[in-house]
């Protein structure tokens, strides 16, 4: 089998194939009726950019014809020949070159001999003419050279003269070829920029003329289709899985990159990029000056906005406006309760007082002995001594505080004693006048041996500026007088130069200062404090009262101890005559404490026993729950 | 009238203006209501305003105004240096704590009020410490003290369980309030030490007899007074009726 050479790609193939295996070029020349050189010469003519000029002459004509093909490639009655084919020229032969020292050919030089063809206008230059027939063209640049220049007739050149050569047959049977299509010519530029933008896209499909015969049969579907490429003998080709087709780059799918749309772009009016399309403008709109805009002050509330402010102003007025208690029932059972435990403890009491009983024993000193330390305090006062009294308890506990209070002052004043009275609280002085008026040693008028000093205030830095000195704490009695100048005062220089210090109060903590602050200094100089205090205050102030050093000398302690006191000094008062009742109703207190404590659990019990009842059909629906 | 006579009338209608006030007081044994309100406005201002009269007269009047009155009626001056001495700091730092009713220049007072919560601080603190915790300690340590013990046998049986039980009570109150713990096995509750788990347990029950006494102190108490108002209301019904 003999090979032949491929013409494009040089490599070996079977004169069998009429294509090259490798390159898809055909072997063999598909117009056989050509001779090979005009072959040649229809491959290589449209490489040659031809040119139009505006004046409608032909530039590079004839290197189109000519000065591809050299001389050697010319047969002989070609290259004698003066004057080209009929049907290859249509247009006037192109200017000279303005070159005068290029050498022109021989050939060339007999050419110009000839006589110059008829200057058509420039509006009627006919299309360049081609070396390809018109109907080897395809339909689609046949139908662009239409669109392009449809108006434009082709005249027929005029005749040429024939120098009698004769002419050769194949020659003869190509002009016998039919032109019915005129060859359109493209110009090379025009002043239209959007004919320019046509023909720059046209251009892009010119060197189509210069693809093969063979390529001109092959439709546009069939040019996608892109043959495989030969497979080495000896190499299989593998399939790649799907995984990794789907792990391939984003790159690779969108092989090419989306183009920018540049159509709805502004076109620079000003600047140096004046013209562009798509460009950022040297002058931004964001730059220029412009009338600011105006907005309204007023607000603008909807519908919606509006209903919810009134029921807001509705609800800020019904906030202020006040709304009458819902009326309690009087009778209702806790106050049958309260007016029942009330009348249970007022009653009996009530009785014992308009009885005057006498009857309950009173306590006696071994069960309270800080009394009788007391009264041994009391007893050992000179007369004219100074006691300090200090009326520190509150005038709602007058009633128990002053049977103790009235029975130690009373006993003072029996012995003479020179009392000196003072009080932290603000109320103490008025109740330490009422002490002084109502001891029965002076029936109606005060204590003569007695001196007010008022209310002294800091709370525990007024006791520890009173320990230090007792006259700048309080300078002057309650009827301004400077008691210090009194005979009785006149050696009292710091709290411990009194003989005794006595405290009457019903609150724990005021006990607790006049201890920290007072108790130091007078154990150091052997003064005495006793204390006397309600039964609230008991409980905290007993600690103080023993020990081996007790800080409290003598403690009377609540109406049992007042009345002990009373009995023993025998000072009448009215503890004696408080005490049955007082007992009455501590033991009525103490049964009605036992009964409703009882009756607390009862009752406690009976709500616990009646939820345990009601929560068993509801664990038998806890199930169904479950269930559901 | 004159101001004897008037004098004499004062206890009859102190009494009645006290016999009223104190049944409008127990009207609360049916609930609250208008006169047993009336009432407790009564005493709140009656207390409030005596309180601002003493305090004006007794200190401002007395302690303040009075020396330097007297000082320039009697016109010595060296007294008048020592009145001096004596009250211009009180009125220099009281006129500066004054400073504190303004709120701009509320931050003004705030030397003397540190001046005056630490000096008070200070005597509080150092009275707690020198008047009740050491020498409380010091009586607890000292319970069982055989020299304090009584000669006598009977005494002394009860002596010694006193002493004991005071030091037992004293103990575990103690112990009831160490809230320190820490966990013996990682991850778990911490919990307090068996042993001082059961001492705080005992404690526990002394705080509730103590408690327990105190509310019988304010119940006797409250008691005293309400027979105290009982007598008083029939003295007052006794002397008027009967």
């Amino acid at each position: 089998m003999a090979e032949i050479l491929c013409p494009e790609c040089g490599k070996s193939n079977t004169d069998e194939l009429e294509t090259c295996r490798f390159c898809q070029a055909p072997l063999k020349p598909i117009d056989d009726a050509l001779p090979d050189w005009l072959g040649d010469l229809q491959h290589s003519e449209p490489e040659q950019p031809t040119e139009t000029s505006s004046t409608g002459e032909v530039g590079g004509l004839e290197a189109d014809l000519f000065g591809v093909t050299s001389d050697s490639d010319l047969p002989d009655w070609l290259r004698q020949s003066a004057t080209p084919p009929k049907s290859e020229i249509h247009a006037p032969p192109a200017p000279a070159s303005t070159d005068p020292t290029e050498e022109t050919p021989d050939w060339l030089a007999a050419l110009s001999s000839l006589p110059e063809p008829k200057a058509l206008p420039p509006s009627k230059v006919p299309a360049q003419g081609s070396a390809v027939p018109a109907e080897k063209l395809p339909d689609w640049l046949a139908n662009l050279g239409e669109a392009q220049n449809p108006d434009i007739p082709l005249e027929e050149p005029p005749p040429v003269p024939f120098d009698g050569v004769e002419t050769p047959d194949w020659l003869t049977s190509l002009d016998n070829v039919p032109t019915d299509k005129p060859v359109e010519v493209v110009p090379a530029f025009t002043f239209n920029e959007e004919e320019d933008a046509e023909l720059l896209v046209g251009g892009e499909d010119q060197p189509l003329s210069t693809l093969p015969d063979w390529a001109s049969q092959i439709t546009s579907e069939q040019t996608e289709v892109l043959p495989p490429e030969p497979i080495e003998p000896g190499l299989v080709p593998e399939e790649l899985p799907g995984w990794l087709i789907a792990m391939r780059p984003v790159e690779s799918v969108a092989p090419t990159a989306p183009l920018e749309d540049l159509s709805g772009t502004d076109v620079v009016s000003a600047g140096p990029l004046i013209g562009l399309r798509g460009v950022l403008s040297a002058e931004p709109d964001a730059l220029k000056s412009r009338k600011p805009v105006s907005y309204s002050l007023k607000l603008h509330v909807t519908d919606d906005q509006r209903s919810r402010l009134v029921l807001m102003e509705e609800l800020l007025a019904s906030e202020l406006t006040p709304k009458p208690l819902p009326a309690q029932p009087v009778l209702t059972p806790q106050n049958i309760f309260r007016l029942g435990i009330a009348l249970a403890l007022f009653l009996p009491v009530l009785f014992m007082m308009i009885r005057q009983s006498l009857s309950v024993p009173l306590p006696s000193m071994e069960t309270l002995p800080g009394v009788q330390d007391f009264y041994n305090e009391l007893v050992d006062v000179a007369p004219e001594t100074p006691v300090l009294l200090a009326i520190d308890y509150e005038a709602g506990f007058t009633g128990e505080m002053e049977v103790g209070a009235r029975a130690v002052v009373e006993q003072l004043a029996r012995q003479q004693a020179y009392l000196v009275l003072m009080s932290t609280n603000t109320t103490g002085p008025a109740l330490a006048e009422r002490l002084l008026t109502e001891i029965a040693i002076a029936p109606g008028k005060p204590y003569p041996n007695a001196v007010n000093l008022g209310y002294l205030p800091g709370g525990a830095l007024g006791l520890a500026e009173l320990v230090l000195s007792p006259r700048q704490s309080l300078p002057y009695t309650l009827n301004a007088i400077d008691p210090w100048v009194l005979p009785s005062l006149t050696s009292i220089n710091t709290l411990s130069d009194f003989s005794l210090v006595i405290v009457m109060t019903n609150d724990a903590e005021t006990a607790r200062a006049w201890i920290e602050q007072t108790s130091p200094a007078l154990q150091a100089n052997g003064v005495s404090l006793l204390l006397v205090t309600s039964s609230q205050a008991e409980p905290l102030v007993i600690p103080y009262t023993s020990g081996a050093l007790p800080q409290v000398q003598g403690l009377l302690a609540g109406l049992p101890g007042s009345v002990l006191l009373e009995h023993r000094t025998g000072v009448a008062s009215n503890g004696s005559g408080m005490w049955d009742a007082f007992s009455l109703s501590l033991t009525i207190s103490a049964l009605m404490i036992l009964i409703g404590s009882v009756s607390g659990v009862v009752i406690t019990a009976l709500k616990e026993g009646k939820p345990e009842t009601k929560k068993q059909p509801g664990r038998k629906s806890e199930p169904k729950q479950e269930q559901s | 009238m004159n101001l004897e006579q008037l004098s004499q009338w004062a206890d009859p209608i102190g009494a009645v203006i006290g016999f009223v006030l104190t049944l409008m007081v127990l009207s609360y044994v049916i609930g609250d209501n208008f006169l047993f309100r009336i009432a407790i406005h009564i005493f709140i201002g009656v207390a409030s305003g005596y309180a601002a009269v003493i305090i004006f007269y007794n200190i401002f009047w007395n302690q303040v105004i009075l020396p330097l009155l007297l000082v320039f009626l009697q016109g010595a001056p060296s007294g008048l240096l020592v009145s001096l001495a004596h009250i211009l700091p009180v009125l220099l730092l009281g006129g500066w704590m004054l400073t504190k009713a303004s709120p701009r220049l509320a931050r003004l007072g705030t030397p003397v009020l540190a001046f005056l919560v630490g000096v008070g601080a200070a005597t509080v603190i150092g009275g707690a410490l020198f008047g009740t915790l050491i020498p409380q300690v010091a009586a607890t340590a000292g319970v069982l003290d055989l020299d304090a013990a009584p000669d006598d046998t009977g005494k002394l049986v009860g002596w010694f369980i006193s002493s004991i039980f005071i030091l037992v009570g004293t103990v575990t109150t103690l112990s009831y309030f160490q809230f320190g713990v820490r966990p013996h096995i990682e991850g778990a509750i911490p919990t307090r030490h068996p042993f001082f788990e059961s001492m705080a347990t005992i404690g526990q029950g002394f705080i509730a007899i103590t408690l327990g006494v105190f509310f019988a102190g304010v119940l006797a108490a409250a008691l005293v007074a309400l027979v105290d108002r009982a007598r008083f209301l029939w003295q007052v019904i006794q002397s008027i009726f009967l």
